[in-house]
């Protein structure tokens, strides 16, 4: 009992205790008989060192979800991190989407694959709080003359992408230029501004596929009336309106069913700064196969209440089909581009469609056709411009003043960077700017745009293949960030052009590099 | 068969990587990519069922069954509550369904460890 009673005293009451439970618990395999003293003695050490040692390998465990949280805590909140995403596009790993896009993989010297349509889509699991985003592509330049490469990053819930330059060569050259940051001037006649001063520099044309907030203008000549215009027009187009309270919209489309799959219409009003006010749907005709048989005409009016007075953007999407009427509660309604599409090609008969344009400042207007039926004299000012050859632009330069043109056989696309109107009222200036998307001609851009807003970088090239490279910053650019993924789309837009269906784009690999800054 | 420490070594082991597990994951649930991003919480579940497995077939001491006290009851009643708000938050989007949802979830889980507890 003594030994006890010291066992005790030394704090060893619990392991005594378990010794004396072993000893008597009716449960136990065998019963333990002690013979001495000592024999006790050495059953409670080895049990005193089984239970330290099982209390050591506690611990220990304990330790795993003590590191590992705070791991988590320390990378979440302190560290700064480089996350490294390689996606090798000529295994088998399916990394761009929809299949129906891309190739099989090619296994050559180097394993790639084909980009055989215009939009591609892959995705990237980011960090909570990542600050910029680059992404590396190389490709082949298989590009037809004039035409580029862009990736754009999804910044918002709908259909919607910043876009950046990956492959442009007419902005290889671009250090001839001076800049700050990513603004380059091109017409030296002007100064040099920051990005954040830019957009109070009036009557200056700016080319970027960056979002770029334009200052809209007041028009005291705007009331609310009216105005229709009563051609046809092909595919999506973009006009610009200025109004207030309640803009009421009526569409009138009709599918050409060319090609097969749905044609449906959708009709959005974006304000100023590039928000959606409201949109609407016109559904396909029913016939999604090909066909040559005139469809139906399809009708919708929408009202969107309550509009500050301003400029609006009305952006009809793309489709298969024939604008055939718009009408808008508004004296003012302009576009930068129309595809006139009044000419039997597109079973409607031929009609004369007046344009009119205004511009303070020597530019020029594109005009283009894809078809004989297209090829025509149009009238600017009384003066005939002939119309000679399928698909490559003609010119008209401009000089400043208003101009009258008439076009009589249409099946013709009209671009510039000015506007164009239906009528001589409805023609209005909507921005302190005028924005343009970089076209692949630095020659034309060096004559028609006075500032350049891009991050591009020349590319590197290796052995017939370039490596390209782009950055997105993540808050600034506002990028959509949905499921922890960030959205990226490669837009090649020959490849949407069945005339450049061979030019498909040979891919390696994506290489990704997402920073995300600590609090440290 | 494992036996002795080595059992009792195992099945802390698991009990605590499974609830490390399942809090990493209720973690990486209400704040997306805070886990995912640093750690693949697919290879803590593989080591999990491991752990598991080993745990089933290994020779645990005979413990003996205590009468839940008030205390219990609490914990299980707390648990039924964040169950519910866990379910509420990840499904807030269906509207008043998730009101619907979210209780029933938190009266099974209420229900149902009540059961547990009071298993003869």
């Amino acid at each position: 009992m003594g030994w006890y009673t010291e066992q005790y005293k030394k704090g060893h009451k619990k392991e005594i205790n378990s010794i004396k439970e072993a000893v008597s618990n009716p449960f136990a395999e065998q019963k333990k008989v002690f013979e001495s003293p000592d024999q006790i003695f050495k059953e409670v050490r080895l049990h005193m060192r089984n239970e330290r040692k099982i209390k050591i390998f506690k611990i220990i465990i304990i330790l795993i979800p003590i590191i590992l949280i705070s791991f988590i805590l320390y990378s979440n909140l302190f560290a700064n991190h480089i996350f490294n995403y390689f996606y090798d596009i000529g295994e088998n790993e399916k990394y761009l989407s929809p299949e129906s896009r891309i190739s099989s993989p090619i296994q050559e010297e180097i394993g790639y694959r084909n980009l055989t349509a215009s939009l591609v889509y892959f995705s990237v699991l980011i960090p909570r709080n990542a600050e910029t985003i680059t992404v590396q592509t190389k490709f082949k330049p298989n590009f037809p003359e004039d035409y580029v490469f862009i990736l754009g990053a999804k910044d918002r819930e709908d259909w919607h992408y910043k876009w950046n330059q990956v492959y442009n060569p007419s902005l290889n050259n671009l250090s001839q230029f001076e800049r700050i940051d990513k603004v380059y001037l091109i017409n030296k006649n002007l100064y040099l501004v920051p990005y954040d001063e830019l957009k109070y520099e009036r009557n200056v044309i700016v080319a970027s596929d960056n979002y770029y907030t334009l200052l809209p203008n007041i028009i005291t000549e705007y009331t609310k009336k009216n105005t229709s215009i009563n051609h046809s027009l092909r595919g999506g187009h973009i006009f610009y309106i200025y109004t207030e309270e309640d803009l009421e919209i009526t569409i009138k489309k009709q599918d050409i069913n060319w090609y097969p799959g749905e044609d449906v219409l959708e009709i959005l009003v974006y304000d100023a700064n590039e928000n959606i006010k409201g949109n609407f749907t016109i559904e396909d005709d029913g016939i999604s196969e090909v066909s040559k048989i005139p469809a139906p005409i399809q009708e919708k009016t929408y009202t969107i209440k309550n509009l500050e007075k301003g400029v609006y953007k009305l952006q009809l999407s793309n489709f298969d089909g024939l604008i055939r009427y718009i009408e808008v509660n508004t004296n003012k309604i302009v576009s930068t581009k129309l595809f006139l599409a009044d000419n039997p090609i597109y079973s409607v008969n031929e009609s004369n469609v007046t344009l009119f344009f205004d511009t303070q400042r020597p530019t020029r207007i594109s005009m283009r056709t894809w078809h004989y039926q297209g090829l025509q004299n149009i009238s600017i000012n009384n003066q005939s411009v002939p119309i000679k050859h399928l698909v490559n632009a003609t010119y008209y330069n401009a000089t400043s003043g208003r101009y009258v043109i008439i076009s009589y056989e249409n099946d013709i696309i009209l671009e510039s960077t000015r506007y164009f109107s239906f009528t001589e009222e409805s023609l209005f200036e909507p921005f302190k700017q005028t924005l343009i998307s970089i076209k692949n001609d630095l020659e034309w851009m060096t004559s028609n745009v006075d500032y350049l807003v891009t991050n591009y970088k020349r590319p590197k090239e290796d052995n017939g293949w370039l490596t390209a490279e782009t950055n997105f910053n993540i808050k600034e650019d506002n990028i959509f960030i949905k499921d922890n993924k960030i959205n990226f789309v490669y837009n090649v837009p020959h490849l949407s052009n069945p005339e450049y269906a061979n030019y498909s784009i040979p891919v390696d690999w994506i290489n990704i590099t997402v920073y995300k800054k600590g609090l440290l | 068969m494992i036996k002795g420490n080595s059992a009792i070594i195992i099945n802390h082991l698991f009990q605590t990587l499974l609830a490390t597990c399942l809090l990493l994951l209720l973690v990486e649930q209400i704040w997306q990519g805070t886990v995912s991003v640093y750690i693949n919480l697919n290879y803590l579940l593989v080591i999990v069922v491991i752990t598991g497995i080993i745990d089933v077939f290994s020779e645990k001491p005979v413990l003996f069954k205590e009468k839940p006290t008030t205390k219990d009851y609490l914990f299980v009643f707390a648990l039924g509550i964040i169950g519910f708000a866990i379910i509420k938050y990840k499904t807030h989007q269906l509207g008043n369904l998730s009101w619907i949802i979210s209780l029933v979830a938190g009266i099974l889980i209420i229900l149902l460890s009540i059961m547990v507890l009071n298993d003869e």
